[in-house]
């Protein structure tokens, strides 16, 4: 009886300083999770931004390359002009994807000029544009690994409480666009 | 009460891990040459071993050299970018570090560039230097063609210099962890030894976790770390008011040992590992 008693009396404001540093814990768990992301995210855009950096200088050293068709080379620069005046995550994850599929597409064409692709400028600035890629793709791997990470605490419990409590939403991952991973087939015949 | 305590921590540790590590299948890493196809002869791989030994000691920067049986089905831009990251070759922070790796099966090869080293060797520079080994290759003079081009690699990094980013091991995060939630219940095992009751250690797990990851900055975990400071701590209590109960007067957290399993193997003499530098897809591919 008298140990009954002890025990409620010991036991309510335990489980409840418990829930509170729980949901403490959780609250700034969401908060570090979600910087995470966010600097997964601003890696992101860095590297698609390098990787624009690098269209003036492929524009130059491919239009030289005589009767070049046109208009690959404006879908890429297009495709630029697309993510700078994106807005949303949503928005940018379609301007990245449609310059990925221009830049591939217009690379894909420059393969049947020989005495271009024989030069070592161009060598040079394929290698920057593979390296420039590859970032991106790894930018892209590891902002999608964060997002998960973090979604899952949003909508794992008990965190889905504490993150509908303070207003935490989930991210958009960054698919890539299948058709940009294939490159369409070019034929000059 | 004790029902509903280990409930809730019963779920929370059904609950799944967010982290899905894909194997690879990396060879073990034997020093700065990790020769696992067997095409770099004696005499190189030892001169190679040196100079890269010496070139991490004086500057910080960790190439890594390896050769792989095979890239296990995967690209080799993913394989590299992997095995860099998970060998932690370079300095923590610094990323000072290199991967040149050789897969004489597939015929492919890479150079990785962690983000420290990405100003001096440059994806144009790894481009080339993989295409100047290239010919090596194709006449099968791997360890030649190897050593050309990691002399090459350390020509074009030799004005960077992290030595004063180098610093002193310090303790596996995990086991400072384990030692923060432990430590305190160890020294409170007598104190709650005495009670009959098996819940106040479970409160004082869950506090010491919460505190324990504070310190640590392991925020992002704390909602697995209190239910496993609660859980250690409410069976350690459980445990050690059961002994009590029973009389016990000696156990096993009293004896003398400063050793722990969760110490982890001790490490032995030789290479020491790599420092702990990541990388983000820089450098360049080539095959043959």
């Amino acid at each position: 009886m008298k140990n009954k008693f002890l025990t409620s009396k010991f036991i309510v404001p335990a489980v409840l300083v418990l829930v509170i540093l729980w949901a403490i814990g959780g609250y700034n768990g969401l908060v570090a999770a979600e910087e995470t992301v966010n600097g997964a995210w601003a890696n992101v855009e860095t590297t698609y931004q390098e990787r624009f950096d690098l269209v003036p200088n492929l524009v130059a050293t491919v239009r030289g390359a005589a009767d070049f068709e046109q208009d690959t080379l404006t879908a890429v620069t297009e495709a630029r002009t697309q993510w700078q005046g994106a807005g949303s995550i949503n928005e940018k994850v379609e301007a990245g994807n449609a310059f990925d599929s221009a830049l591939s597409r217009l690379l894909v064409t420059v393969e049947s000029y020989p005495n271009l692709t024989a030069t070592q400028g161009f060598q040079s600035l394929q290698a920057q544009l593979e390296g420039q890629e590859n970032r991106v793709r790894v930018a892209r791997l590891d902002y999608n690994g964060t997002v998960k990470g973090f979604n899952t605490q949003v909508r794992r419990f008990p965190t889905n409480i504490t993150a509908a409590l303070f207003g935490f939403n989930k991210f958009e991952f960054f698919e890539s666009d299948e058709a940009a991973a294939d490159a369409p087939e070019v034929n000059f015949e | 009460m004790r029902k509903l305590l280990t409930l809730v921590v019963a779920i929370s540790f059904a609950l799944p891990s967010t982290t899905f590590a894909v194997d690879y299948g990396f060879p073990k890493n034997d020093g700065f040459v990790t020769d696992q196809a067997n095409i770099i002869d004696e005499l190189t791989e030892r001169q190679l071993e040196t100079t890269l030994q010496n070139l991490s000691d004086e500057k910080g920067i960790e190439i890594a050299v390896v050769t792989v049986d095979s890239l296990k089905g995967r690209p080799i831009n993913d394989y590299t970018l992997n095995l860099g990251r998970e060998w932690g070759v370079g300095l923590e922070g610094a990323n000072s570090g290199v991967v040149y790796l050789v897969a004489p099966n597939e015929r492919e090869t890479r150079i990785e560039v962690g983000f420290g080293l990405e100003g001096s060797l440059t994806d144009v520079e790894s481009y080339w230097i993989i295409q100047d080994a290239l010919d090596y290759f194709r006449a099968d003079n791997y360890s030649e063609g190897i050593s050309f081009a990691t002399t090459q690699i350390i020509d074009s990094i030799e004005n960077e210099n992290f030595a004063d980013r180098k610093q002193q091991n310090v303790d596996e995060p995990i086991s400072t962890l384990f030692f923060i939630i432990f430590f305190p219940l160890m020294w409170g095992a007598s104190i709650l030894g005495r009670s009959k009751r098996a819940w106040p250690g479970g409160i004082i797990g869950g506090l010491s976790g919460f505190l324990g990851a504070a310190i640590v900055g392991y925020f992002q975990y704390i909602a697995l770390i209190i239910p496993l400071g609660v859980l250690i701590g409410f069976f350690f209590d459980l445990l050690v008011s059961k002994n009590y109960n029973s009389k016990k007067k000696t156990s096993w957290w009293a004896g003398g040992s400063n050793r722990h399993w969760w110490d982890g193997p001790s490490s032995g003499g030789g290479f020491g590992g790599f420092s702990g530098g990541s990388f983000g897809g820089g450098g360049s591919s080539g095959s043959w």
